[in-house]
């Protein structure tokens, strides 16, 4: 473990201030700190955003939807009753995110922005693209849990179950640093490594996600978070789906489909979800859409399964919101 | 004289009575060895290869030894003797020596003032290696022109079994290959040690270990210094299933402690503890089965690898059960087995739980399920009539004495209560939970398949051909506050399996006393040998039982002396007369025990070369969705020949411990080696069964008592990891069809049904050295 400093200021300014000056955020710290211990991220000085009054918390506004502090432990969203009426795929989404205990301690800031789980990456003696090396490993290694689709010249995944969930329901995020605060769609946060791009994330230096808004319009939607694991607790995706939609007389309108695990950020195709505007979410649709998401995809050595496995669990996902 | 009315004793042979270590250690009190503690101890760390192969150019410690808190920095320059260490063949120095074998060997130790600046010395330490091709087939390893990895070559062990004509035809012959992955033992205690320098210049080390004897044996010769000034104590061991067999660490705190004259502590991370120790051999195996159209088998044929990685560790011996257990438990005329243990750059492999009998398990149960469907016979029939009796030889030769009771385990373990029937397409509430998937609902239902299946396996218990296998007790009846109290000292470790009860009730039957004290294991006292080949019972239980006999019969003889006998006290009874007076002075008794001798092996293999066979059938029942792969294992249920439960709870435990690790292999667990490097040493990327992947256990002990064995309680540790696995992964092939003879199972072995295939043409029975690549 590298050498640090260490400040938990209890106001924002106070962290933004810090933050511009090239400090790293630290929330729950269960990702951020396995990643220091293993040598793969190596701050100079970390800003403990806990101690911040007014971060933490999720609250409705009629009209205005939903607004989740980013500094929540994600537990307060799984289990809270009131949330679960209004937006039950979020609980969907939690339920099998990573361990009870992991979800008491990490935030929902920290869900969106860990870092991903490629074991190359992860290992602090592999010098891979994305930490500046000049080639991924996993093009031609060990590939079982990469991408399939969306990828460049890293072919890791996203990781995060949350996200997914809430871009099925057109979440937005609130940026905050020194110089003001931004709002941009959630979707927009997560970028393919691409390029001179070598990270997964769109926040600019100096930013942190303050806030994730659901708007009202999502609320009256129904949704479903379906997730695939190779063991029944405590493991990450190895490709899940959220999926959203409202349902007028049989037929669906306003269709949100997003995939986890496949591709280098939550993935979503416009023309599938087009494909299904005004359909009864029948197999023959549902496959239909699931083969325009994943047109294209091209699997390592390894991963082929994951796109019979997506296929599948569109279809399961999309019939379940007509049912 | 006073004969007091005592209540009846409680915790004797055969009640599920409660361990001693079991609250503490429930309750976060018991102090594992990552616990241990000394005031002006020192860190220790170690820095690995990151290679699987290389020479080692040049070492640079300057630069570390000058960092501040940095008390020593070590390299094999530093050794004070060249000795190697090794389990069954000395093959290692503790820290290399020019050359790296496998990635995470160790090549320097560093002991600083805090774990922080120990790590920052290791990164320090500046190692030139010249990067060689690393050698990771083992199959490869075998062929003539592979890079030697030893000066001895690349065969660890070469066992060959022939039995009856090696060449017999039959009617019917099935075929195939298989292939196991490395599995992980994945204690839940990582690797820890605290070594103090003792004044006479040899050193303490309390560990965390399986066998704290041979641990000194190999600690000593590689120091320098003779047996009696190294002394060990056993720690708080926190799981073993063979991962502590081998020395880790053990060797090097006792260097640093005695370079720096200071306690030393090391504590392996979870990453380095998969680094650090050995696992279970990955397999390839190829086999034939002949058998008549009447379905009584002909014979067997197999070629079997183990890859043995980097060094020796136990490799001979699993090799050797491998092929001696490589038919199965069933009556198989002619035979012709021949295994291979081979180096590789991979992370050497050694003891697991099964040893040998896993590999070969997994392979010839899936050979009886399509030699029954090549015959058009049910499995679980198939199995019945080939099965082993009383009397019946092995294919080493050898006749099963005791019992055989496999034809019964079969019947009783077809005939346990099956589980409920599959949720099914249900409207409304589903338990998620009942499954396959993630509580995350993947299915609801639809798209799932029930498969049932049967598989049988054994093992030897207690070491064989020929080892010379004791366990030493003592113990001391004294009298506390009036009352009698029974102290037992044995080396055995208690890594989890329930010794220290054993040892209890054994010593309160015996002697008749309801207080047992269990001391703590040292060497102060003589080998109990390890606590692994399902052995701590039958021998350090034996140990005991033979050290109290002696002492009640010092107290019947004192008890004549002093006209107080009432009369012998008989088991599970307290003693009847007043102890009090007998005991001063207290009675001593120290007793070695041995099981009866073993024969080497020969060249065929033929020979009686074990004591005793441990025998166990499993029925697995999954659900899977066969659209996504996913499997959810619905229930286990297992009839275990345990000879004689001497704590039926205890037995449970280990039976439903031993399923779950038999069911990670069958579909989660897996060491990913990629060119030699592992890469998910971690328990986010090892898969390790969780509560919600364990299924309901139904367990029949079936109570056959061995006539050698303390109260005929034969072993009971291994045997549910052997045939779980096969079970498990029959059922799932009975619920899709598909072939899966590697494991293990994939979801996408499932989706796709794709074969494993090594590349190899190897006919089974063969030499391994002459497979061909296809
Ligand atoms: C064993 C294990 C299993 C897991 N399984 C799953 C799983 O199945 N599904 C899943 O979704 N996740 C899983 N996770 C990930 C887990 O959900 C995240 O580690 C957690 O949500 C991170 O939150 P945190 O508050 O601890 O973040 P931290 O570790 O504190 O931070 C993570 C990253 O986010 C940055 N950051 C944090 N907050 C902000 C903010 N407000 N603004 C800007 N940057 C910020 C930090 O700088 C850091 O780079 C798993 C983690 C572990 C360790
Ligand atoms: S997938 Fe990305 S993170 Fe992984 S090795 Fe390739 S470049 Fe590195």
């Amino acid at each position: 473990m590298s050498l640090f400093s260490y400040t938990k200021p209890r106001a924002l300014s106070e962290a933004l201030r810090l933050l511009r000056g090239g400090a790293t955020a630290l929330a729950g710290g269960t990702d951020l700190v396995t990643l220091v211990r293993h040598g793969v991220a190596r701050p100079e000085r970390l800003v403990d955003l806990t101690g911040i009054e007014g971060l933490r918390g999720w609250s409705r506004e009629k009209g205005k939807g939903i607004r989740i502090g980013a500094l929540t432990p994600l537990a307060d969203l799984e289990t809270s009753a009131q949330l679960a009426k209004l937006l039950p795929i979020v609980r969907e989404s939690l339920r099998d995110a990573a361990t009870p205990q992991i979800r008491n301690v990490g935030t929902v800031g920290g869900n969106l922005l860990q870092r991903n789980r490629c074991w190359y990456f992860r290992d602090e003696g592999v010098p891979c693209w994305l930490k500046g090396g000049t080639r991924c490993f996993a093009v031609d290694g060990e590939s079982r849990y990469h991408a399939v689709v969306g990828a460049h010249e890293c072919w890791m995944v996203s990781p995060s179950d949350l996200a997914p969930a809430l871009i099925a329901c057109d979440a937005e995020i609130e940026v905050a640093s020194s110089l003001g605060r931004r709002r941009m769609k959630l979707a927009d946060l997560f970028v393919a490594p691409q390029g001179k791009r070598r990270r997964e994330h769109a926040l600019r230096e100096g930013e942190l996600v303050a806030a994730v808004r659901v708007p009202e319009g999502a609320l009256e939607r129904r949704g479903t978070y379906l997730k695939a694991m190779e063991r029944k607790a405590w493991s990450f995706a190895i490709v899940s789906v959220a999926a959203s939609a409202r349902i007028r007389e049989g037929r669906a309108r306003d269709v949100r489909v997003v995939l986890g695990g496949v591709a280098p950020v939550p993935w979503r195709v416009a023309a599938a979800e087009k494909q299904l505007e005004g359909t009864a979410l029948d197999d023959n649709a549902c496959l239909a859409a699931a083969d325009t998401l994943l047109d294209g995809a091209t699997p390592l050595r390894d991963n082929g399964y994951k796109v019979t496995l997506a296929r599948e669990l569109v279809r399961r996902a999309l019939r379940s919101l007509a049912g | 004289m006073t004969v007091a009315a005592r209540p009846r004793l409680r915790g004797v042979v055969g009640e599920s009575a409660p361990r001693s270590d079991a609250p503490p250690k429930t309750q976060g009190a018991f102090a594992y060895a990552s616990d241990l503690a000394r005031e002006g101890m020192l860190h220790g760390a170690t820095l690995r290869s990151p290679h699987p192969r290389a020479r080692i150019a040049r070492i640079d410690v300057e630069a570390a030894r000058a960092l501040p808190g940095v008390a020593a920095v070590l390299t094999a320059a530093d050794l004070p003797t060249k000795v190697k260490f090794g389990l069954m063949k000395l093959d290692q120095l503790p820290l290399a020596d020019g050359r790296v074998r496998y990635a995470g060997e160790p090549v320097a130790i560093v002991a600083a003032e805090d774990p922080e600046r120990a790590r920052e010395a290791v990164r320090a330490v500046r190692v030139e290696y010249e990067v060689l091709p690393a050698v990771t087939d083992p199959v490869a390893a075998l062929h003539p022109d592979a890079p030697r990895l030893h000066d001895d070559g690349n065969v660890i062990e070469d066992v060959r079994v022939v039995h009856g004509d090696p060449d017999a035809r039959a009617d019917v012959v099935v075929e195939d290959e298989y292939e196991v992955a490395m599995q992980d033992q994945a204690p839940l205690g990582p690797e820890a040690g605290l070594a103090i320098p003792d004044p006479d210049g040899g050193v303490t080390l309390h560990v965390a270990t399986q066998w704290l004897h041979e641990d000194l044996r190999q600690i000593a010769a590689c120091l320098g210094l003779p047996e009696r000034k190294v002394r060990l104590v056993l720690a708080g061991v926190g799981g073993a299933f063979g991962a502590r067999e081998d020395v880790t660490l053990q060797i090097h705190v006792c260097l640093l402690a005695l370079a720096t004259r200071r306690p030393v502590r090391i504590v392996y991370g979870r990453e380095e503890s998969f680094h650090g120790h050995v696992h279970r051999h990955a397999a390839r195996l190829w086999y034939a089965h002949g058998a008549t159209r009447d379905g009584d088998l002909v014979f067997v044929r197999a070629s079997i690898v183990l890859d043995g990685g980097g060094y020796a560790s136990s490799s001979s011996a699993v090799v050797a059960n491998a092929a001696c257990f490589g038919a199965g438990p069933y009556r198989v005329p002619n035979a012709l087995i021949h295994a291979v243990g081979a180096y590789t750059n991979n992370p050497p492999a050694g003891a697991m739980r099964g040893f040998g009998a896993v590999q070969s398990c997994f392979a010839y149960e899936a050979q009886m399920d399509r030699l029954a469907a090549a015959l058009g016979m049910d499995p679980v029939a198939l199995r019945g009539r080939n099965a082993l009796r009383d009397g019946d030889r092995i294919v080493t030769g050898q006749a099963v004495e005791g019992s055989a009771p496999v034809a019964d385990l079969i019947r009783r373990c077809a005939a346990l209560p099956p589980p409920a029937p599959p949720p099914g397409l249900i409207a409304g509430e589903v338990d998620l939970t009942a499954l396959p998937g993630g509580v995350g609902n993947v299915t609801r239902g639809e798209g799932v398949r029930r498969g049932t299946a049967l598989a049988v396996g054994f093992k030897n218990a207690c070491y064989s051909h020929a080892f010379d296998d004791f366990s030493t007790a003592r113990v001391r009846l004294v009298r506390e506050r009036g009352e009698p109290v029974a102290y037992v000292l044995t080396a055995a470790a208690e890594v989890g399996q329930g010794i220290v009860g054993v040892c209890e009730q054994i010593a309160r039957t015996e002697l008749g006393v309801q207080r047992v004290v269990v001391e703590t294991p040292d060497t102060s006292i003589g080998s109990a040998g390890s606590s692994s080949a399902s052995r701590q019972t039958w021998m350090t239980g034996g140990a005991v039982l033979a050290a109290c006999r002696e002492v009640k019969a010092e107290l019947a003889r004192r008890a004549e002396a002093h006209d107080r006998v009432r009369r012998t006290p008989r088991d599970g009874e307290p003693v009847d007369v007043d102890l009090a007076p007998l005991l001063d002075p207290p009675i001593e008794r120290t007793v070695t025990h041995r099981h009866r001798p073993t024969e080497p092996r020969d060249a065929t293999t033929q020979n009686a070369g074990h004591v005793a066979f441990l025998f166990a059938a499993h029925r697995a029942t999954v659900d899977v969705d066969v659209e996504t792969g996913i499997v959810k294992v619905v229930q286990v249920a297992t009839s275990q020949d345990v000879g004689k439960a001497i704590n039926p709870l205890a037995v449970v435990g280990q039976l439903e411990g031993g399923i779950a690790q038999g069911l990670g292999l069958a579909v989660m667990e897996e060491v990913r080696l990629q060119g030699g490097l592992m890469r998910n040493a971690s328990f986010t990327d090892y898969l390790l069964p969780t509560t919600l992947d364990m299924p309901p256990v139904v367990c029949d002990l079936v109570e056959h008592p061995h006539p050698d064995a303390p109260y005929g309680a034969k072993g009971v540790g291994e045997p549910p990891t052997i045939s779980s696995t096969p079970a498990i992964v029959a059922a799932i092939r009975a619920a899709t069809g598909r072939e899966l003879n590697r494991v293990p199972v994939r979801p996408d072995d499932i989706v796709f049904g794709t074969a494993a295939r090594s590349g190899w043409r190897m006919r089974p029975g063969a030499d391994p050295r002459t497979a061909v690549r296809m």
